[in-house]
């Protein structure tokens, strides 16, 4: 990126971000502070980014830290590797969503677990690979996968959960 | 390596093909290709990954949010503190605050009673924290401000229009003997605060009259006036010149 200007960097990024914000945070007013929080932030300490292909990572983690810290979590995330996931690994082909609008996609995605949503959420943003989701929600790299893994399978039980939902009578 | 973990790596590979050079990837879609049943499991993983990721990418982000952030770069707003548990914590300090007040005010209050103006005024004052209000959403969209009112079921009114051509800071409601009253927080041109609140005007056993009535209390700049069945106090410390000029 030549130039960090600042109306183009928000025009780039806000819709990605205030999706990632609308996960985690559940309502569109939250997100919206969360995303406007993040410009905010990156309007006055943007410019001491030295590594400007890093903005995006920035953008992310910055509205990740904010959305933390504005909660205030005390209990730690529980961490999972392959050996605590691996019963749980699907045998079934999952099946793909084609009937179900993009909000009840997202209402599911926000029915996970915090620890699941957001590594969910970036993946599914494709903004980001698993090692820059890892910097990003301060997390090792096999947790990130044990998480989407896991995360994945509880997605598609919610997911399947609401379809049951809307065809029974 | 074994077809349970080719699953648990191949999860962490996204379905655009953004991952596809990562050699941590390499093993595990060499194994899909000599294993059928891996295969079949990859490509259904696939196929979802790519749905859900397309559903996801239809969520819009609000038209007006883009705007919003851009000119709020160019305004010196002292915004609240916005956190998710903050507000509310002080959310409790000001209700205690204001039972205090109407403590002092009141004898044998029941809940549901008409208010006094003084009392409106002095609870509402209570409630600004010294110019901190605790605010339950923020944003400068008047709109969004109104509906999340609305959906409280928390009075909106008319603003005066000088005030309505303010950015807004956020909003909240809270409770005075029973009565819902609305605040609303704008952001004048020098970066101070205006706190408007809203109550229906049968809330009070003497509202004050359709021209406002202006005060110095507490510190305060304070007009109060009602209108088509509501009840305003409009408080800043920015000084009585500006109280007047939004009136």
């Amino acid at each position: 990126m030549p130039s960090l200007d600042f109306e183009e960097i928000v025009s780039r990024y806000y819709p990605m971000l205030y999706r990632f914000a609308l996960s985690l945070s559940r309502n569109e007013f939250d997100a919206c502070d969360l995303t406007q929080e993040t410009f905010s932030i990156w309007a006055k300490k943007g410019h001491l980014l030295r590594d400007t292909t890093k903005v995006k990572s920035w953008l992310f983690t910055t509205l990740y830290r904010e959305f933390i810290s504005g909660l205030r979590r005390e209990t730690r995330w529980p961490k999972q590797e392959i050996s605590e996931v691996e019963d749980e690994l699907p045998a079934m082909v999952p099946e793909a969503p084609h009937a179900i609008e993009a909000a009840e996609v997202m209402k599911a995605l926000q029915s996970l677990d915090e620890a699941f949503r957001a590594p969910l959420a970036l993946f599914y943003l494709q903004e980001q690979s698993y090692e820059e989701i890892a910097l990003i929600l301060d997390i090792p790299v096999g947790t990130v996968m044990s998480r989407l893994s896991r995360g994945k399978q509880k997605l598609q039980q919610a997911l399947a959960r609401r379809q049951s939902r809307e065809e029974s009578p | 390596m074994t077809r349970n973990e080719a699953k648990f790596v191949l999860q962490s590979m996204r379905p655009d093909g953004s991952d596809a050079d990562d050699p941590v990837f390499a093993e595990a879609l060499e194994l899909v290709q000599t294993d059928s049943e891996l295969k079949a499991w990859w490509e259904a993983q696939q196929s979802f990954d790519r749905e859900i990721a397309a559903k996801l990418e239809e969520i819009a982000a609000p038209l007006s949010l883009r705007d919003t952030i851009i000119s709020q770069r160019n305004k010196v707003i002292a915004l609240p503190q916005r956190s998710y548990l903050g507000p509310w914590f002080a959310a409790a300090a000001a209700l205690v605050l204001i039972a205090v007040i109407l403590n002092l005010f009141l004898v044998n209050p029941s809940s549901g009673s008409p208010v006094f103006s003084e009392v409106y005024v002095t609870s509402a004052l209570g409630a600004l924290n010294d110019d901190k209000p605790a605010l339950g959403m923020t944003s400068p969209d008047h709109g969004r401000v109104m509906a999340w009112l609305k959906e409280r079921h928390a009075p909106t009114g008319t603003l005066p229009s000088h005030l309505a051509a303010l950015p807004s800071v956020g909003c909240q409601t809270f409770e005075v003997y029973g009565h819902t009253v609305s605040l609303i927080c704008f952001t004048l041109v020098n970066g101070k605060l205006a706190h408007l609140f809203i109550m229906n005007q049968g809330a009070l056993i003497d509202p004050p009259g359709s021209s406002p009535e202006y005060a110095e209390k507490y510190g305060w700049s304070t007009a109060i006036w009602s209108r088509d069945g509501k009840s305003y106090i409009l408080a800043t410390r920015a000084g009585p010149e500006i109280l007047h000029a939004l009136l």
